[in-house]
């Protein structure tokens, strides 16, 4: 969460009562993507209604909703696989409606699920997508080496897609995306189904590619899925952009000071209050690292704490309590309130 | 873990070298690992050469009644050029669905159209990609299949030509059988019911085709009866490759073949611009199945 460009709440629009030259001027020239009075209705179903969004430029931008709020729509729209019924978008300048191929140049877009590629190995579905791309064929394997340098699959290149895990999927997939260098990457629920650990490796490679000037959109229902990479979040409810705001804010708002009990093999308990995730973290590196005590059960209010305490254990590697106690590892436990 | 020496700026798109399609190249290659290829080609000859040896097996005993030892040859020949072609046409004609019907729909069904859709890619290419992958297995089993044709040659009674013009005419048969069948697998979302749809259409052709055209001709309206049942796919390739020879097994049609040749008119052009509009509309309608919304730019 370093340097996020401050956000002005866009001017609130309506796709009835605007007419299309009124919204257009409207939009934010400035921005990855603009959005004012985007509607979607699937018969009677509102999906969109009349959404308006800024997303800054080389921000992380995270859209969070529950399921059903409109963030696939939203950014299936985007990604030119939909029309709105209504409102207009700008995606990078251009239009996904009318100017879906040049949308295509300086976007990558992320399903949620890779899909099954039968019988290619990884360097095969990187290079194939490198052809679709259109990128040069002398540069092709060149740009799959240094993509799959990129997500840390440089080992896997000749194993076959479909005999990856989870999360190397992931990776694979957000390197398919990048393939033709995109400026934006549209990832929607990248860090559905990934263990802690993937979800570390995910969220370092999306920290990187910031880092190298793109700008990222990135979905899930779950704000701690997003709190710890997001510079930005955007809560999206009925179709309409309920909160925006830089992320820290969007979580203070919703934890406050996080609270945690931990009870030790021999009975100890003790609660602290934490102020925040860093502080989390250094907490549990000095009880399953330091200290190396056998920690039984770890209640947090606000969740998020199992996910911490593996992603300690595999930075940390060994069992941090000592092996052969009655204990195994410890209980989580979510106070969510 | 800096990639941008070597992934570099994307440059416009300049004048390329042709390349292969890249769907194209990816179904070949995903092919070549497949076991059901070599098996499919095995059966596929292993049946020619059944039928073959069976028209040969018959023909002798009969053709010992001949006088002329080169008459019974040639007449071997023709039958067993004859019978190799009919069975291609229609092995051909359901080995087609099976390749093409989960062209699009198999895509859909592993989540894997999405990534193609929102590519550079035109719905154009993606169908053309899957309709020549199927095509070149389709080469790959005809042209195999070539060296038993050449036998018939070689027996007599039947040009090289005659053997060219046969192979091109089951050919375009899968052509025609392969458009409908990717036309069947844009339509359902899923693979089963795109391949039901494809086998049903193919059985309607083949079977129901000559029936219809049968009851049609012969009941009520002769010219009606006549379009349908030279439309059949056995009566293109009759007429393509030999016009005295198929349409003989053929009651409904063997009549009519030859009727329109001899006025100079070679009716085999016909049925090419049949065909033609038909694949062509079925790739259409196709590739506009798969186009996504936002794609009128293109």
């Amino acid at each position: 969460m370093t340097d996020p460009t401050p956000l002005a709440t866009p001017p609130a629009t309506s796709a009835v009562t605007l007419d299309p030259t009124a919204l257009a001027s409207t939009l934010d020239p400035t921005a990855a993507v603009s959005i004012r009075g985007l509607t979607k209705h699937y018969g009677a179903v509102r999906a969109l209604d009349g959404l308006d969004l800024d997303i800054p430029r080389n921000s992380i931008f995270g859209i969070i909703g529950p399921n059903g709020a409109g963030k696939t729509t939203m950014m299936s729209i985007a990604a030119t696989l939909l029309t709105p019924t209504a409102g207009l978008v700008r995606v990078m300048g251009f239009d996904p409606a009318t100017q879906a191929m040049r949308v295509r140049r300086v976007m990558g877009y992320m399903p949620d699920v890779m899909g099954v590629n039968e019988r290619l190995t990884v360097n095969e579905y990187l290079n194939f997508y490198a052809h679709v791309y259109q990128r040069p064929k002398e540069k092709r394997q060149q740009i799959t080496d240094a993509l799959l340098e990129l997500v840390n699959l440089a080992d896997k290149k000749p194993l076959l897609v479909d005999s990856l895990s989870r999360g190397m999927k992931q990776r694979l997939s957000l390197a398919r995306a990048l393939i033709h260098e995109p400026e934006l990457l549209i990832l929607d629920e990248p860090a559905s189904g990934l263990d802690p650990t993937a979800r570390l490796e995910l969220r370092l490679l999306i920290l990187e590619l910031r880092r190298m000037g793109k700008t990222v959109i990135i979905s899930s229902h779950i704000l701690s899925e997003l709190e710890e990479m997001c510079t930005h979040v955007g809560v999206i409810a009925n179709g309409r952009l309920a909160a925006l705001d830089q992320t820290q804010d969007i979580v203070g708002t919703r934890t406050g000071a996080i609270k945690i009990r931990i009870r030790l093999a021999d009975g100890r308990q003790s609660d602290t209050v934490v102020a925040d995730l860093a502080a989390q973290q250094a907490l549990l590196w000095d009880l399953v690292v330091n200290q190396r005590l056998p920690v039984v059960e770890f209640t947090q209010s606000g969740g998020g704490l199992e996910e911490h305490f593996q992603t300690v254990v595999a930075a940390a590697g060994p069992p941090a309590w000592p092996l052969g106690t009655p204990h195994n590892g410890p209980v989580f436990v979510t106070e969510r309130s | 873990m800096d990639t941008q020496p070597a992934m570099g700026k994307q440059q416009p798109p300049t004048k390329r070298t042709r390349e292969m399609n890249p769907i194209l190249a990816r179904e070949l290659r995903a092919r070549t690992r497949r076991p059901g290829g070599i098996i499919t080609l095995t059966l596929f000859l292993l049946l020619l050469i059944g039928i073959a040896a069976i028209v040969w097996s018959i023909n002798r005993s009969v053709g010992s009644s001949f006088d002329i030892e080169e008459a019974a040859n040639a007449q071997i020949g023709i039958q067993i050029f004859e019978g190799i072609i009919s069975t291609m046409t229609f092995l051909i004609a359901f080995i087609v669905p099976a390749l093409t019907a989960p062209a699009i729909a198999g895509e859909r069904d592993r989540q894997t159209l999405i990534p193609l859709q929102v590519s550079l890619l035109t719905p154009r290419q993606i169908i053309s990609g899957k309709m020549s992958a199927a095509l070149a297995f389709m080469v790959l089993l005809i042209g195999a299949s070539a060296p038993l044709l050449a036998v018939s040659y070689v027996i007599g009674g039947i040009t090289a030509w005659s053997v060219v013009r046969g192979l091109v005419a089951v050919l375009i048969v899968a052509v025609l059988f392969g458009s409908i069948g990717i036309l069947c697998s844009s339509l359902p979302k899923r693979t089963a019911p795109a391949v039901v749809l494809a086998y049903g259409l193919t059985i309607v052709i083949v079977f129901l085709g000559p029936v219809v055209a049968a009851l049609i001709g012969w009941i009520t309206v002769p010219g009606v009866g006549f379009v349908i049942g030279y439309s059949h796919p056995y009566a293109f390739v009759s007429d393509f490759t030999y016009p005295k020879s198929l349409a003989n097994s053929f009651g409904p049609m063997s009549s009519l073949n030859g009727t329109m040749s001899t006025s100079g008119f070679p009716i085999w052009t016909l049925h090419l611009a049949f065909y033609g509009i038909v694949c062509f509309g079925c790739l259409w309608l196709a590739a506009k199945r798969i186009r996504t919304p936002a794609e009128s730019e293109r």
